[in-house]
């Protein structure tokens, strides 16, 4: 028996609960869809529909195999379109970045990625530590640079990256001006820095380094560099960037003496971590982050 | 807090924290249990020192040791740690009980490791399998654990290797953290140790109170007991911490409410020596499920 062919009679009556009107669904008249809904019935010795004079209904089995049914099409579908497009299907490499990383960082990463020759199209996505470590373990990303420290028990993870950072200071701060930057110079303001679920312990660590240093540990919520040059821009806050080519009018920007406040990235895969294509792709963005931080440093 | 369950709240209580945990409480006669990853095996950190205990109870049963016997503990030699005699600098004289009650009360490693060297990690393995732990093993005790930490992270003297193990920039794993390296236990084991020992089960009349006393007698206040900052609670307890690592195993009394054995583990994402939201979380997840247990 042709078991698809014959699914398709079934969801298409079950759909109309009507004979003629899914025979012409199925472009068919209707006698040949009534035998192929009979046979159906016969081979596998249950009543589907009830046909009454006037109607025709679904029986309790057929409400049950009926969701197997379009299982099975639905299937039938992928496979026919998966093997249609097997000659131009492309090897992707899917690659998770936080909003912290500027517009330059992904890029030089989405480059190095592509040029390891491990794929032939990089889509880049941006998320937060936390969802991009939650979708690196369902298998939704193949790469991801997160946010240390971030619970990383899960997946692999690669070395620690450190990127300075340099703070994003309104103009009007008294801070502004000095000729070294301490970070208890930055007092008085709140501090624009991606909200704590985002990543909670990368979060606590920065506030106690606030509190460590005896200045206030306000902040409000900037999930990336956009966000925090406005509200240093507007004088609400000091912002922190990795990007030393930020700019805006009404902020400056300057390095903190000692470099207190770094943005620490790692870049995770799922384990296990073993596979020749996965390590490749991972050193050549930890390449890149070294890259790009010697880059800004001088 | 509105989750969907119990163990979604606690889940979410302790990633909002920064930790992985692992956590099992229980009634007293088992038939009521809150199970968060409870039977994964967790490096013990200090939690060694409670069946050490109880190994010790046991052999004062068995006629094995006089807990009033004074015995010399020389500053030659003598274990590492932030409390008690290990901080000592001239010899001590005093009973293995008293060594025991400050095992317990500041987690003394100098008196763990003496505890050790009288009861051996052999009777604590025996003790633990006849308690039915079947998920615990002792391999050493404080200074073991110490010399290991010390080799894994290259440090020339212990308190560089706790730098080391603090350090950001340099995330490592050392076989401390890994419980096939260690001694281990489970959060289901620890709360089945309590029970016995509350259900008069692990040892004689005498040596039960005796071991109760001594866990009532613990000073911290910073884990469980945040969760209960009030007076009236009894919780008698055990903490263990090394490094990231931050446990407690309790058994927690409401005022005329039946006892709650309680054991949450934790594994801090930041490497930091001192992470008191870390330390309140455990209070918050043992309150959770102490209320969950004591109102279904």
């Amino acid at each position: 028996m042709d078991m698809i062919r014959h699914a398709q009679f079934f969801v298409a009556v079950a759909d109309e609960l009507h004979f003629g009107n899914a025979a012409r669904r199925l472009g068919l008249s209707q006698p040949p869809l009534s035998q192929g809904i009979r046979r159906l019935e016969e081979a596998w010795n249950v009543r589907l529909f009830e046909r009454s004079a006037r109607a025709v209904s679904l029986t309790a089995a057929g409400h049950e195999l009926l969701p197997h049914a379009r299982d099975l099409l639905s299937t039938a579908d992928r496979l026919d379109e998966r093997a249609r497009g097997y000659e131009t299907s492309t090897v992707r490499v899917r690659v998770g970045v936080v909003p912290q990383m500027s517009a330059r960082l992904g890029a030089s990463i989405v480059a190095a990625v592509a040029a390891s020759g491990e794929g032939e199209r990089v889509d880049l996505c941006t998320a937060s530590s936390a969802t991009l470590i939650e979708q690196i373990t369902r298998g939704q990303l193949d790469v991801a640079v997160v946010v240390h420290p971030s619970l990383l028990t899960k997946v692999h993870a690669g070395p620690v990256n450190r990127m300075s950072t340099y703070a994003l200071v309104p103009q009007a701060h008294p801070a502004a001006d000095l000729d070294v930057l301490r970070l208890r110079d930055l007092s008085g303001l709140a501090w624009a820095i991606p909200p704590r679920a985002h990543q909670p312990s990368a979060f606590d660590l920065t506030v106690d380094a606030f509190e460590r240093c005896g200045i206030s540990s306000r902040t409000i919520s900037a999930a990336d560099d956009r966000e925090a040059l406005a509200l240093a821009a507007s004088g609400q806050a000091i912002g922190l960037t990795i990007d030393d080519t930020l700019e805006a009018v009404g902020v400056v920007r300057r390095s903190i003496e000692g470099d207190p406040l770094p943005l620490r990235l790692r870049t995770i895969c799922a384990l296990p971590e073993s596979q020749r294509p996965r390590t490749i792709v991972l050193a050549a963005v930890d390449d890149a982050l070294r890259d790009f931080d010697q880059g800004a440093r001088r | 807090m509105n989750g969907v369950s119990i163990h979604d709240d606690i889940r979410t209580v302790l990633a909002g924290a920064g930790v992985q945990g692992w956590m099992h409480a229980r009634t007293l006669d088992g038939n009521r249990v809150v199970d968060v990853d409870a039977d994964v095996s967790v490096p013990t950190a200090s939690l060694y020192k409670l069946p050490l205990l109880i190994a010790f109870c046991e052999m004062v049963d068995a006629r094995l040791v006089d807990p009033r016997e004074q015995v010399c503990l020389t500053s030659m030699q003598r274990t590492a740690g932030p409390t008690g005699i290990s901080t000592f600098s001239d010899d001590v004289v005093m009973s293995w009980r008293d060594i025991a009650r400050l095992m317990i009360a500041v987690s003394d490693n100098a008196a763990g490791d003496a505890i050790l060297g009288l009861v051996g990690v052999e009777r604590t393995n025996q003790t633990l399998a006849r308690l039915g732990m079947r998920q615990t093993k002792i391999i050493g005790g404080s200074a073991d654990s110490l010399r290991g930490l010390t080799n894994d992270t290259g440090a020339r003297t212990i308190a560089q290797a706790f730098e080391i193990l603090a350090d950001l920039d340099r995330p490592i794993d050392p076989s401390a953290y890994d419980p096939v390296l260690s001694s281990s236990t489970t959060p289901a084991d620890m709360t089945h140790l309590m029970a016995e020992l509350w259900n008069g089960r692990a040892l004689s009349a005498e040596q039960s109170l005796f071991a109760q006393d001594l866990l009532n007698g613990q000073v911290w206040t910073h884990r469980i007991a945040s969760g209960f900052a009030y007076d009236g609670v009894q919780i008698a307890g055990k903490t263990g911490t090394l490094g990231a690592l931050r446990h407690e195993v309790a058994m927690v009394e409401l005022p005329d409410r039946p006892p709650i054995a309680v054991a949450v583990f934790t594994l801090s994402a930041r490497p930091d020596g001192t992470l008191p939201r870390a330390d309140r979380a455990i209070g918050d997840a043992a309150r959770l499920a102490v209320r969950y247990l004591l109102a279904n």
